[in-house]
């Protein structure tokens, strides 16, 4: 007799089984009064319902994928890509998939608190208490310093809140050149120090463009550590550590092959079959992550020299779509002013904390929220309607979202956009550069400009319609692409970087990012999945130093120390060590105390050198 | 000499010295300390083991093989000795069946211990799948366990009979000789079928015992698990069984030739040719270890390869050595007289034990712990929950068969008055 | 009858840990804690092995994503004491978790590792209790669970062919929530025996192979061969 397929289906089987389980259950609690029938509990379905869909906008990192949330009974149980999006076409990195442990984390705000006195336990108040008291405190500590570490429209806001309160402003998250890489048509690509598949500014363009690549054009990782990227690679190209700057200035011409052979510790013979092959395969592009400035200006003279930019298959700057314009701008203070107050807008763990009164608009109860004087909790990117602009190449996208009603409040949350809007609004100074009632007015008017615009994918006469269309597809898209004027400056001479020891390389994972999926179990679990680690720090350190993998080591810079447990790796150039970031966070119900946070170390501008002592 | 009256025999059935009454309720004790763990094991799940992905099986599955182990040397011992009629087993036999009852009733239910799903026991018997080996070990052994009682009655009979004309115990007991007795009261025709249907059980009982432990071995060895997945599983399984069995008998009998002061039964030399068939044994037992790595290292099946590298030279290795000094060396100072005293055998006999079940966690472990496609370091430890179950067993088999030497004459009576019959000088051959 | 079946592309794969969150998600298997992983407990129905070898700077890693791999002849199946799992008429290999006593020895005998058993009771504190999936029941403490290539989607899939009149599915018309997310496309569901499925002309190509297929297990699930550029 064959068993349900489908487990727990069959409910008169179950039943048989209880009640032949019986038997055996009545021996168990004869032997052992102390014994519980719970303890022999089946499994557990949970009940269906009605189901609807939504999009959202993940905005853990930069690529700002489209995810389509499944709400049951008022829960969201699945975060899965949106097929029509042109930045993943269905596809989610694993951040964007635990999005749900970050809707449901354990440590959201549910409501605004105060922390009355230093020391102080926080204290839940209303918003309106709150609020007020946020405007008193900034208009009597005047400027206050913003760093904001959330992207869209609402950093678009943070900005002007800056702006509006004479104080400046510090972006936590990438903001660097919207580059977008035309990587369906390239022939030949360099990574240049650059652990594509694990650490990129834009992870999902990395992700998919490589598989699509395969086979197609060579993929070539320059670096010191064999990670999933070199791997993957159709070659690896093991230079010394911090030397890639020498290898991309002598394939642009602007090194003798034997000076960067000296530097990078490659054969003359390879660095010329290297610049051969890159030059003769156009179109071709050169990309680094995480290099020294240096290197990071001789890949641009390479890409120019190369003639990528602004090509089909290579590297072009994607244009501001159109949308509408806010009145007057205010400009932040340009250079950091002494503030006695800061507002930290979705900024989990800001490289510098803020000294004075802080107040923390934050979804969770994260390393900035927890040492606040105030904390007004704001929307995840699950909860919350929101418009985005993904860099895709050869196209402009607008990614607009709203949570489908049926999803079940979790917390007394508000958009962090609206939070600024609120307080802006109970300041004598600042109210005129807020006018909007509402975040939804304040977004609408950026729509009302891509509605005007009459273009694209979506082109309706009246803005309703327009909007009921755009809400439907989620994206709006047009192809419009923008090339990169020349860029002029030749690089420096290249020079061999200071310092002794081993070179630290650092690198975000897929799992915990910079940080974002350091309360998340799932991300937690499989940080180290390469070497059977979870929930703490490693660090890769070639076999040749005497360390044994499990080893716990001091890892110490000029800046400072953390421990982190060894793995002993062939896969690691024997002058530099690695580790990846995201851990070592100081809040955080799963995130606290697990691994160590590795920004301590590093210097600016680098490369940063460590030492390892047995702790 | 052993007194025509046997009074050193009924002694044990009627009184309770003050120092067994405190090695009960220590044993009582550490029982009720295996039902503690056994009760949080069911309350928290199996993750109060040391067992995890791949180390699915541990100290529990160790122990059921350890004691089907235990109980072989009994029935098995003493029904070898009997069909070849050799006269010196008389006094042993009893207690060498007792501690394969013991032993089957101990070891038997360990599995149930390993379930996961204890409330779910009875679905084996609704829904059977003759497909598993699981299967087949549990109707072999439950068969092996039916005929050694069998086995241990029959022989019990004329003792049983004794008791009951003897009016021993009180109403309770008396009952239970009575039906044990089965009516007998010494005819020769009675003598003649009991004779008749010993040998019968005798010789069946041989190809059961080897059949019980064979499949077991099987349980492991028809699975895919380099290193279990061998032909050799079955005889080396069965040879581990009588070695580690006839161990048990030697230490048993010492203890109750101690605490019995059956000097007179149980002399030396008892214990010398037992000790001699453990060095015998263990010649065999070393035999089949050294096939078993030679056949590993030299046809560097490298699934195999690694698992009999860690065992010998790897993780394992200070296990190892222990197990092969304790089961492979040790027995052979046996071959010394001055060693094969009662002391002597005894000593080494404890090692045999305690090397045999390191044995079956060397057969088991470092299998687990080396799966085919790459994966984190295994390991495995047992947790308190684990050594208490393996303490709470040895203390149910020693409180057993300590029932049984408080039910039964632990030497056969009848068996030794037959051979005091026969040859009237004396019931040895020197 | 459809024969179901699965590949999974090594040139795509990047070890991005999406399948493996996806499949966590989908299946509600819950998280492992540190003490989890620390005594080798987490279940992963999906999960994504590595392994590397060599010698700076030649060094070579592999990355295996590992679902289970619903063998056409599964050594799991046939040593269950109980009939616990077992190959269902469409080739898949199922596990019942009501039927299951927790004997372990199918995990013992897949040569894969590749089946879970459950140490504890699952747990899904707090709010996390709300993102359960509806699909898929979760399992009691003590019994087996393993990957069932999302067999439900399979089923919904079919009823709802079958209200709309279709005897059989279309190829592609069910993704596991594995493939579902793969940034890189590298996992193909389908039918192996229509030999015009995505899934067979996978199978078929000359990168496609099967783990240890020396011990006569028969995967259905095929990984492809990685290769590099100018390989031919």
């Amino acid at each position: 007799m064959k068993p349900p397929d489908v487990p727990l289906t069959a409910l008169t089987r179950r039943e048989f089984l209880q009640a032949t389980g019986a038997a055996a259950g009545a021996i168990g609690l004869a032997a052992f009064p102390g014994c519980k029938p719970e303890w022999f509990g089946d499994g557990e379905r949970v009940p269906s319902g009605p189901e609807s869909w939504y999009f959202a906008t993940c905005t853990f990192c930069p690529s700002l994928c489209g995810t389509r949330v499944r709400v049951v009974n008022g829960n969201a149980v699945a975060v899965r890509g949106n097929p029509a999006h042109p930045k993943n076409a269905g596809a989610l990195c694993p951040r964007g998939v635990a999005g749900l442990q970050h809707l449901y984390d354990l440590d959201r705000v549910m409501q605004p608190a105060v922390r009355r006195a230093k020391d102080a336990p926080l204290e839940r108040v209303s918003w309106d208490e709150a609020l007020d008291l946020v405007a008193r405190k900034l208009e009597e500590l005047t400027p206050a310093l913003v760093i904001d570490g959330s992207r869209g429209l609402d950093a678009d806001l943070a900005r002007r809140f800056a702006g509006a309160v004479g104080g400046h402003y510090l972006s936590t998250v990438y903001t660097g050149a919207r580059y977008a890489w035309d990587y369906e048509r390239t022939r030949y690509a360099m990574f240049f120090g650059h652990e594509f598949l694990e650490d990129a500014p834009d992870l999902m363009d990395s992700l998919r463009a490589f598989a699509q690549l395969r086979g197609r054009a060579k993929l070539v990782m320059v670096g010191s550590r064999f990670g999933v990227s070199a791997q993957k690679a159709d070659e690896f190209v093991a230079v010394r550590p911090a030397s890639e700057g020498a290898l991309a200035r002598a394939i642009g011409g602007r090194m003798e092959i034997d000076d960067a052979a000296t530097a990078t510790g490659l054969p003359t013979a390879t660095i010329e079959r290297l610049k051969r092959e890159f030059t003769a395969s156009a179109p071709q592009v050169a990309i680094g992550w995480r290099l020294l400035p240096d290197a990071q200006e001789a890949l641009l003279w390479l890409n120019q020299v190369a003639g990528t930019f602004g090509k089909s298959g290579g590297l072009s700057v994607a244009l501001p779509p159109p949308f509408g314009q806010w009145e007057e701008q205010p400009q932040p203070a340009a250079r950091p002013l002494p503030a006695a107050a800061a507002v930290l807008v979705g900024a989990l763990r800001p490289a510098h904390p803020p000294a004075g009164f802080v107040v923390a608009l934050s979804p969770t109860l994260d390393d900035a929220a927890s040492s606040a004087n105030v904390v007004l909790p704001t929307t995840t990117w699950l909860e919350q309607e929101a418009v985005h602009v993904p860099v895709a190449a050869g196209r402009q996208v607008v990614a607009y979202s709203h949570p489908a009603k049926e999803l079940r409040r979790v917390a007394d949350a508000r958009p962090a956009g609206q939070v600024l809007i609120d307080i802006a609004q109970r300041m004598k100074d600042a109210r005129r550069h807020f006018a909007w009632p509402s975040y939804h007015l304040a977004l609408r008017e950026r729509l009302v400009g891509v509605h005007d615009a009459q273009r694209g994918s979506i082109k309706e006469e009246l803005f309703t319609p327009f909007m009921e269309k755009l809400a439907a597809a989620g994206v709006w898209t047009d192809e419009r692409v923008t090339n990169l004027a020349t860029y002029a400056a030749e690089p420096a001479p290249w020079r061999a970087p200071a310092g002794e020891g081993l070179t630290l390389l650092t690198h975000a994972t897929t799992t915990l990012g910079e940080g974002e999926g350091a309360n998340l179990p799932w991300m937690q679990e499989l940080a180290g999945w390469q070497h059977h680690i979870g929930w703490d720090t490693w660090i890769e350190v070639h076999p040749k130093h005497g360390f044994a993998s499990g080893d716990i080591v001091e890892v110490a810079s000029a800046r400072g120390n953390v421990r982190a447990r060894v793995v002993a790796t062939e896969a690691i150039h024997p002058e530099a060590v690695a580790m990846p970031r995201g851990g070592g966070r100081t809040a955080g119900r799963w995130a606290k105390g697990r691994g160590a946070d590795v920004a301590a170390l590093l210097e600016d501008p680098g490369p940063t050198r460590v030492t390892l002592r047995r702790a | 000499m052993a007194t025509a009256d046997h009074a050193a025999l009924v002694a044990p059935l009627t009184s309770t010295g003050r120092g067994q009454k405190l090695l009960v309720a220590a044993l009582l004790c550490v029982l009720a300390w295996g039902a503690y763990g056994y009760v949080t094991q069911l309350r928290d799940g199996l993750q109060v083991t040391g067992l995890s992905r791949p180390v699915y099986w541990g100290m529990y599955i160790i122990n059921l093989i350890f004691f089907i182990g235990v109980s072989y040397g009994g029935t098995l011992a003493s029904a070898v000795l009997r069909l070849v009629g050799a006269e010196w087993r008389r006094p042993i036999t009893r207690a060498a069946e007792a501690t394969t009852v013991c032993a089957l009733i101990v070891g038997g239910p360990q599995p149930l211990i390993d379930l996961g799903r204890l409330d779910r026991a009875g679905t084996i018997l609704l829904h059977p799948s003759f497909s598993s080996p699981m299967l087949w070990d549990i109707v072999a052994i439950s068969t092996y366990l039916v005929v050694s009682v069998a086995y241990f009655w029959l022989a019990l009979i004329p003792d049983a009979a004794w008791l009951r004309d003897a009016r021993v115990g009180g109403r309770l007991r008396r009952g239970l000789y009575t039906v044990l007795a089965a009516g007998f009261t010494g005819t020769d025709a009675q003598r003649r079928r009991l004779h008749v249907a010993l040998g019968i059980v005798a010789v069946a009982v041989i190809p059961i015992a080897v059949s019980a432990h064979t499949v077991l071995s099987w349980v492991p060895g028809l699975s895919l698990v380099p290193m279990w997945h061998s032909a050799l599983f079955g005889p080396y399984f069965v040879l581990g069984a009588v070695f580690s069995g006839l161990a048990t008998i030697i230490v048993a009998l010492a203890i109750v030739r101690r605490a019995y002061g059956l000097h007179d039964y149980l002399r030396p030399e008892h214990f010398a040719k037992l000790g001699l068939m453990l060095l015998a044994l263990s010649t065999v037992w070393s035999y089949f270890t050294f096939a078993e790595h030679l056949t590993a290292f030299y046809g560097k099946i490298p699934d195999e390869l690694v698992i009999a590298h860690e065992r010998v030279y790897g993780r394992f290795a200070k296990l190892f050595l222990a197990m092969a000094l304790a089961c492979g060396v040790c027995p052979l100072l046996l071959g010394f007289r001055r060693i094969r005293t009662v002391a002597g055998t005894v000593a080494v006999s404890l090692l045999v034990l305690a090397g045999m079940w390191v044995e079956r966690f060397l057969i088991l472990v470092p299998s687990e712990v080396s799966p085919r496609l790459p994966h984190e370091a295994a390991r495995y430890a047992p947790t308190w929950v684990e050594w208490s179950e393996l303490c709470a067993s040895l203390a149910a088999f020693t409180l057993l068969f300590i029932g049984m030497t408080k039910l039964f004459p632990i030497i056969s009576r009848w068996e030794v008055d037959e051979a005091a019959s026969a040859h009237p000088k004396g019931c040895e051959k020197r | 009858m459809p024969r179901w079946g699965m590949t999974i592309d090594l040139d795509r794969c990047s070890g991005c840990q999406a399948c493996v969150v996806a499949c966590k998600q989908e299946n509600n298997v819950p998280f492992a804690t540190a003490e989890d992983l620390d005594a080798g407990r987490g279940i992963y129905w999906m999960q994504v092995l590595a392994r590397v070898e060599g010698e700076w700077p030649h060094v070579r890693m592999e990355t295996m994503p590992m679902p289970c791999l619903h063998c056409d002849d599964p050594p799991c199946t046939k040593v269950c004491p109980v009939d616990a799992t077992h190959k269902d008429s469409e080739g898949l290999v199922q596990q019942s978790s009501a039927r299951c006593i927790g004997t372990r020895y199918c995990a013992q005998n897949c040569p894969y590792t590749v089946r879970f058993f459950n140490w504890k009771k699952p747990e899904f504190p707090g709010a996390f209790a709300n993102y359960r999936s509806p699909e898929v029941a979760i399992r009691p403490k003590g019994v087996m669970e393993k990957c069932t290539l999302c067999a439900h989607r399979v089923k919904d899939a079919q009823d709802r062919a079958h209200r709309e009149g279709r005897r059989a599915l279309r190829d592609g018309e069910v993704t596991p929530a594995c493939a579902e997310v793969c940034p890189g496309r590298a996992i193909t569901f389908g039918d192996l025996d229509d030999p015009g499925a995505r899934v067979s002309e996978l199978a078929r190509s000359p990168r496609a192979f099967r783990f240890l297929e020396e011990l006569g297990t028969a995967p259905k699930v095929f990984h492809l061969r990685e290769t590099r550029h100018g390989d031919g």
